[in-house]
């Protein structure tokens, strides 16, 4: 079989071009052009591959190169010898535009598959192999983070006693490696909260300890045990940044883990877990409920009343906000429904501030009565809590409270004048109602004084500290008739 | 000697399609062989866009061979994966790699273009690049010490001399690659293109302000800053293809092949309104659309160039032979270096 095809021949000394006509036959390729001397076995011939229209380029044993247009002719020369099958099926595939439709979805799919089950699988992978002592370090650097965002607790010991013993309950029945630390956090007087930190710190809001019996404070140590068992913090942190996924599974190196760690408190009040880590809690919670005895129906009351307690409206920072689709999980949880006996006596109504305060019916005096009256004097001033939510959007403001000093120096019937922001007004009556004076006198005899003082809520001091004691009573308060 | 010189267009073939079925098969086998195929895939890929390229009616060709390239990408996994394993046993090797690291790149610069010329050939004849370690350590990290003395004036001088260095140690057979220029353009162009930069970055400033005194002092949250970093990255981009364009035109119009010259005259309006189309289309495919790109710049760039013969270019001729491995070139595409001329 004999074909002939044209192209041109360079010689590789110099940059001439000569037009040439080829015959390739019988394993040979010859020129045909006068004064060109070519005659080559096919076998010792190279190619340049076939792509898209590219010329072909032979490259002759001699070092001279010949170009041609003519790629069917190259090919068939080519598949004459048994050669070049490869690069035939590579071309096949880039000119069709199917294959291109095709590849890309493919590389799409390839590229979300391994973001959407890679990357989880690789960080749940990376996060169990954390030594407890980095994941110790972790757990500390996040604490400091919450120290920032969360003010200190107003619980009493009996109530921190409460939680320990449920946490001591759930242990018995499971013993772990390490006791998990209970770190109790108040978070405004709204948000019933609870989230584990990595190293075994589960935060508990006070506001928590005051919604939940000890059987529903029981279920949700137990779940957040589960949070810290199965890693998903350091799951989280690992996932969110897939930089430092990559160098904590190739090097092992997990000590930068810390770093990241402190982001952790934020990203759960703000997002919360995924809702794939949740039902793995959720599960852990259960039996380990079940193993201690507890009836999961304490799991799913906690979980209505969490979701009664969340705010219509506004920034929502609760139990729940964190932990999507409360009916469904109560589904997963008690899917037989199982009911609790109905032994226990209803909760006492909760306490307003309105049945707290009495009427005060002695005669009250203005805070300058005249000669003879010597006014109250501040014995212990607590700051106000500041509003969690407040904080984080850094929001400041000032509330005027007005209240009456009584004749044993206690603060009663405070009640807000004026305020910036109504967040403000319950935390400053709440840290009004706590202040202690000597009281006012007049000749020698104790007497009721109203008073009125501006709350001011500064972010640079820190929040729910306690302010120092005996700061100056505003005295510009006017007598009430 | 002629009076009037003819000047030869270059022409560019490629078709944003067709580059794109290429692109995107040879990307997914990449992927599906583990990164092994990569090696072909980027032979063809930049055969695709040299093999398209014509000047006085003839192709360019690239003829790399992929399984050097492969041996080369094996060879620095292996040195990249030593690095990491030793340096968690010893950290103090770190330190010692980063030095190493330092004196190697003159090395893997000037073997990654002799490589990337040896594989680019015109009318039968490959390109040749000189390997000069010693002119090459000089001017890639001598000159840093000049550059901080002098508080980074020196920088637009300092990118002229690697341009010079880059250059003169081409040649094609006998003919050799020369450049003749001052600093003097490298420093307006990096004037203008800082003064863009340093513009929005004070207007940043201005904005930060503006939202600093609006929240009462507070710093304000990311998503406030979000329209101001959009507003930089684009301002860098933008100064970034102005510096391209007024570079591409002042470099080729004075770099000379023996006597033969180039003209550039790529506009720099055009030029920016094509990238700034391009990075859209980009963002908008997540990264799918950047073959299209990718011809679309090659395109426009080099219909902006030509080629002004001084004599027939059939007279030149080979001079020796030369040869060159794999190894350079894929060290330095591997830490991220582009030398594309």
């Amino acid at each position: 079989m004999n074909t002939t095809f044209t192209g041109t021949l360079f010689t590789g000394e110099t940059l001439t071009a000569t037009p040439v006509t080829l015959a390739a036959g019988g394993g040979r390729l010859c020129c045909q052009t006068e004064g060109v001397v070519l005659d080559v076995a096919v076998a010792e011939l190279r190619t340049s591959d076939h792509l898209a229209s590219l010329p072909r380029f032979l490259y002759l044993p001699d070092g001279r190169t010949i170009a041609t247009p003519d790629n069917d002719a190259i090919d068939a020369l080519l598949a004459g010898q048994g050669r070049g099958w490869a690069v035939a099926a590579i071309h096949w595939l880039e000119t069709r535009a199917r294959v291109a439709a095709a590849a890309t979805l493919l590389l799409v799919a390839t590229v979300g598959g391994a973001l959407w089950w890679g990357l989880p699988l690789l960080a749940r992978n990376a996060a169990m192999a954390v030594p407890p002592s980095i994941e110790k370090q972790a757990g500390q650097s996040a604490l400091l983070a919450i120290n920032r965002l969360l003010a200190p607790t107003q619980l009493t010991r009996h109530g921190k006693v409460r939680v320990n013993a449920q946490l001591d309950r759930l242990l018995a029945a499971r013993p772990l490696p390490a006791r998990p630390e209970l770190v109790f956090r108040s978070m405004g007087g709204k948000f019933p909260n609870a989230f584990a930190l990595p190293g075994g710190f589960i935060v508990v809001s006070d506001e928590l300890v005051a919604l939940a019996n000890d059987d529903e404070l029981a279920a949700v140590l137990a779940h957040e045990i589960g949070h810290w068992q199965l890693r998903h913090g350091l799951q989280g942190v690992l996932r969110s940044s897939s930089a430092l996924l990559v160098v904590c599974t190739i090097t092992g190196d997990l000590s930068t883990l810390t770093t990241f760690a402190g982001t952790i408190p934020f990203v759960l009040l703000q997002r919360g877990y995924s809702r794939e880590f949740e039902e793995e809690a959720d599960t852990y919670a259960v039996n380990l409920l079940r193993k201690t005895g507890i009836n999961v129906a304490h799991f799913v009351t906690i979980l209505k009343k969490l979701e009664d307690a969340r705010p219509a409206q506004g920034q929502d920072l609760t139990y729940l906000s964190t932990h999507p689709a409360t009916a469904s999980r109560i589904q997963r949880i008690n899917p037989l429904g199982i009911a609790l006996p109905v032994t226990k006596k209803p909760d006492p109504p909760a306490a307003t501030y309105a049945a707290l305060d009495i009427t005060f019916d002695e005669e009250v005096f203005p805070l300058e009565a005249g000669p003879g009256h010597i006014p109250p004097h501040s014995l212990y001033q607590p700051g106000p809590l500041y509003p969690h939510e407040m904080a984080l959007a850094g929001q400041e403001g000032r509330a005027t409270v007005e209240f009456i000093i009584d004749k044993n120096g206690h603060v009663r019937s405070p009640r807000i004048v004026q305020s910036t922001h109504k967040e403000f007004e319950a935390p400053a009556v709440d840290a009004v109602r706590q202040w202690r004076f000597t009281p006012g006198q007049i000749k020698g005899r104790n007497v009721a004084t109203r008073a009125s003082q501006v709350i001011e809520f500064n972010l640079e001091d820190t929040p729910g500290a306690t302010a120092p004691a005996g700061f100056p009573l505003a005295r510009k308060a006017e007598p009430k008739s | 000697m002629e009076k009037t010189r003819e000047s030869h267009p270059f022409i560019f073939h490629g078709d944003p399609r067709e580059y794109f079925r290429i692109w995107i098969v040879n990307t997914l086998l990449t992927l599906l062989t583990l990164g092994i195929y990569s090696a072909w895939a980027k032979v063809r890929k930049r055969r695709y866009l040299r093999g398209n390229t014509e000047l006085m009616g003839h192709r360019f060709d690239y003829l790399a061979d992929p399984r050097r390239i492969l041996v080369g990408n094996i060879l620095i996994a292996v040195v990249f994966l030593t690095y990491l394993v030793v340096g968690e046993v010893y950290p103090a090797i770190r330190i010692g790699a980063l030095v190493a690291g330092l004196v190697l790149l003159p090395w893997v610069v000037v073997r990654s273009l002799a490589f990337n010329a040896h594989n680019t050939a015109y009318r039968g004849m490959r390109f040749y690049a000189r390997q000069t370690y010693g002119m090459a350590a000089l001017t890639f990290i001598g000159q840093w010490f000049i550059i901080i003395i002098t508080l980074g004036l020196y920088y637009p001088a300092w990118v002229r001399n690697q341009k010079e260095l880059v250059i003169t140690s081409h040649r094609l057979g006998d003919a050799f690659f020369r450049f003749e220029s001052a600093s003097g353009p490298f420093y307006s162009a990096y004037f203008l293109s800082g003064l863009m930069v340093g513009g929005v970055a004070m207007a940043g400033g201005v904005i930060t302000a503006m939202l600093l005194a609006g929240n009462g002092g507070h710093p304000p949250n990311p998503a406030q800053m979000i329209p101001f970093f959009v507003l930089y990255g684009a301002a860098l981009y933008v100064s970034k293809h102005f510096l391209y364009a007024r570079l591409f035109n002042h470099i080729w119009s004075h770099t000379r092949l023996d006597n033969h010259r180039f003209s550039a005259c790529l506009p720099v309006g055009g030029w920016l309104k094509l990238q700034l189309a391009n990075l859209g289309a980009i963002i908008v495919s997540c990264g799918l659309l950047y073959p299209w790109a990718a011809v679309r710049s090659t395109r426009y760039a080099l219909g902006c160039l030509r080629f002004i013969p001084d004599r027939p270019i059939e007279k030149i001729a080979r001079l020796g032979r030369h040869d060159g491995s794999a190894l350079g070139e894929t060290a330095a595409e591997f830490v991220g270096l582009d030398f594309g001329l």
